[in-house]
């Protein structure tokens, strides 16, 4: 599992990136409109994010 | 105070103790900035809705200069340019002290300016090892060489990192950073020189570290006064490598074997993409039409007033301005396509050089990334939910009016730790406005102490020992490297200390 963490450390860092910039912009538009649940959805995708790369050594 | 300490104390403790990653540990740090928010702060949604906004506006402006300044370094290292320089900077002299100075610190600070990330002791340490000196001293050299580049090198990105973070306007903040980290590069030639052959060394060869060292910290003073803080290092260590042209006539040295000497044709296509670079930067920042042209497209969000439940208020304010294609990031980018088909026309691509060079930025670029995003993120939230205010209070009132000696501590302890200028300032820039503010002192001299502290001990990193010590063949003996290099370091933290205390002392109050 480790291995093959390592091995694919960049797909995975990718797919927490994009995890942790993109809900920022609907994130923006739900505060305006105070839409609490939507919001903390996303920021519940940015948390998800940045726990995928605790798992990548 | 100890709870709003947990998050920085989790991105230190896993990167020092536990050797994290830092984008590993920026989520670690990241995910505790935000449950202790929640929980103990009285951080609600609307907030940190905002938070994570402002946070990825931050994130946008320096990842621009980051991923624009790594595709130049990739399309010139490509075209086998920073390999050409390299082979002909050996020939101007062959006495060892000289050479340490013209490559060990002048050219390392040029690969520090336009390239950063690790470059210069990567690409510096196998060169002083092929002209003979010991792999210990092969790789101090140009480590503490390029320190004084760091934070206006690699394209300005550290720099402006404490932009963002801070929120001040780089006119204040440039000046006394350029003017610290210029003082600093006197004394890192001299330790250049030591680290080459003693005090024996440091004696004969005291004007020529004094003169290219006055020359850098002049020129990236004065360019970073006159707006161009971006290639203000850059442009500093290439003065001073056209300055070290004539001065090596002096020290010749004795005849020696210096390896295959390239054609003078083959320098100038090599060099052409920094040339290019000045060219473009002028055209963009200065030429008024183009600037206002370029300048239109403008990125900005207002950000209305939010407050925690305890009470404490973030002001309604908007965001940093980016303006897309007359950023730092742009002008970069416009520079690495260009200098593309200059070494193209040349033939010094092989095929597929175009993946080659996309691909390996994306990957080089990606892990640091998610350590710059999550550790913005935590900063932010951290801002905005009182946390760095609740942590500057403690500062203010534990270290009082003895703050300025003890602000670029922070910044190089920062810097070690996560093994950058830039994660430095992103973590502690709003930490030590705050504090300095509380205490009524200068924020401009107690940033550019910040950034400083941290650009000089960033190089003493271990993520960086690591790399410097592979390419030297001292892979395994990263402890000798990190003791040798821990005794210079100290002494320029300690440098800059006291310079702080004495601008303070000489009126930098607010």
């Amino acid at each position: 599992m480790k291995t093959w963490l390592k091995k694919h450390s960049f797909q995975i860092h990718t797919i927490a990136f994009l995890m942790m910039i993109l809900p920022a912009i609907p994130m923006f538009y739900a505060a305006k409109s105070g839409n609490d649940p939507f919001i903390l959805v996303l920021i519940g995708l940015v948390a998800l994010g940045n726990i995928l790369v605790l798992f990548v050594p | 105070m100890i709870l709003a300490l947990i998050p920085i104390a989790v991105i230190l403790v896993l990167m020092i103790g536990f050797r994290w990653g830092a984008a590993r540990a920026g989520g670690a740090g990241y995910l505790s900035a935000l449950v202790i928010a929640i929980l103990f702060f009285g951080a609600g949604s609307e907030l940190l809705a905002y938070a994570h906004v402002r946070a990825l506006f931050l994130s946008l402006d320096v990842l621009l200069i980051i991923w624009a300044a790594f595709l130049l370094y990739r399309v010139v290292d490509e075209a086998g340019a920073i390999q050409t320089i390299g082979q002909a900077l050996p020939h101007l002299t062959t006495d060892k002290g000289m050479q340490a100075l013209i490559i060990g610190w002048v050219f390392a600070s040029f690969l520090q300016g336009v390239g950063g990330f690790g470059v210069p002791v990567a690409v510096v340490a196998p060169i002083l090892v092929g002209l003979g000196f010991p792999a210990l001293a092969a790789v101090i050299i140009p480590s503490i060489g390029h320190g004084w580049a760091v934070t206006f090198g690699s394209l300005g990105s550290s720099f402006q990192a404490l932009l963002s973070s801070t929120g001040q306007p780089e006119s204040l903040l440039g000046p006394p950073a350029a003017l610290f980290l210029g003082i600093s590069a006197l004394a890192i030639g001299l330790m250049v020189a030591h680290a080459a052959g003693g005090w024996a060394a440091v004696k004969r060869l005291l004007i020529p570290a004094l003169l290219l060292g006055l020359i850098m910290a002049f020129v990236q003073y004065i360019v970073v006064g006159l707006g161009f803080w971006f290639i203000a290092s850059f442009i500093g260590s290439t003065v001073a490598l056209a300055a070290s042209f004539p001065l090596a006539r002096y020290y010749k040295g004795k005849d020696g074997n210096n390896g295959k000497r390239p054609t003078q044709k083959a320098l100038l296509v090599a060099l052409s993409g920094y040339a290019i670079l000045i060219v473009i930067t002028l055209f963009v920042q200065v030429i008024p039409p183009v600037r206002d042209w370029l300048g239109q497209v403008i990125l900005r969000v207002q950000f209305p007033e939010v407050s925690t439940s305890l009470g404490f208020i973030t002001a309604a304010s908007s965001s940093r301005s980016i303006p897309i294609f007359r950023h730092a990031g742009a002008s970069l980018t416009y520079t690495s396509i260009l200098a593309y088909f200059v070494y193209k026309a040349n033939g010094c691509y092989r095929p597929g050089s175009v993946r080659r060079i996309l691909s390996g930025m994306i990957k080089r670029v990606m892990g640091s990334s998610v350590s710059i995003v999550s550790m913005i993120a935590m900063a932010v939230i951290m801002e905005n939910a009182g946390m760095t205010d609740t942590l500057a209070r403690g500062l203010a009132g534990g270290v009082g009016s003895l703050f300025p000696i003890v602000a670029p501590w922070i910044g190089s302890i920062g810097a070690f730790m996560t093994g950058s200028n830039t994660n430095s300032n992103v973590v502690f820039g709003a930490l030590q406005m705050r504090t300095a503010q509380l205490l009524g002192l200068s924020v401009p001299i107690v940033l550019a102490a910040q950034t400083a502290g941290a650009a000089l001990a960033s190089v003493s990193a271990p993520a960086k020992v690591v790399v410097g010590a592979s390419t030297a063949g001292m892979a395994g003996k990263e402890g000798d490297v990190m003791r040798k290099l821990a005794a210079y370091t100290l002494l320029l933290v300690l440098l800059i200390s006291l310079l702080a205390f004495l601008a303070v002392w000489l009126g930098g109050r607010s």
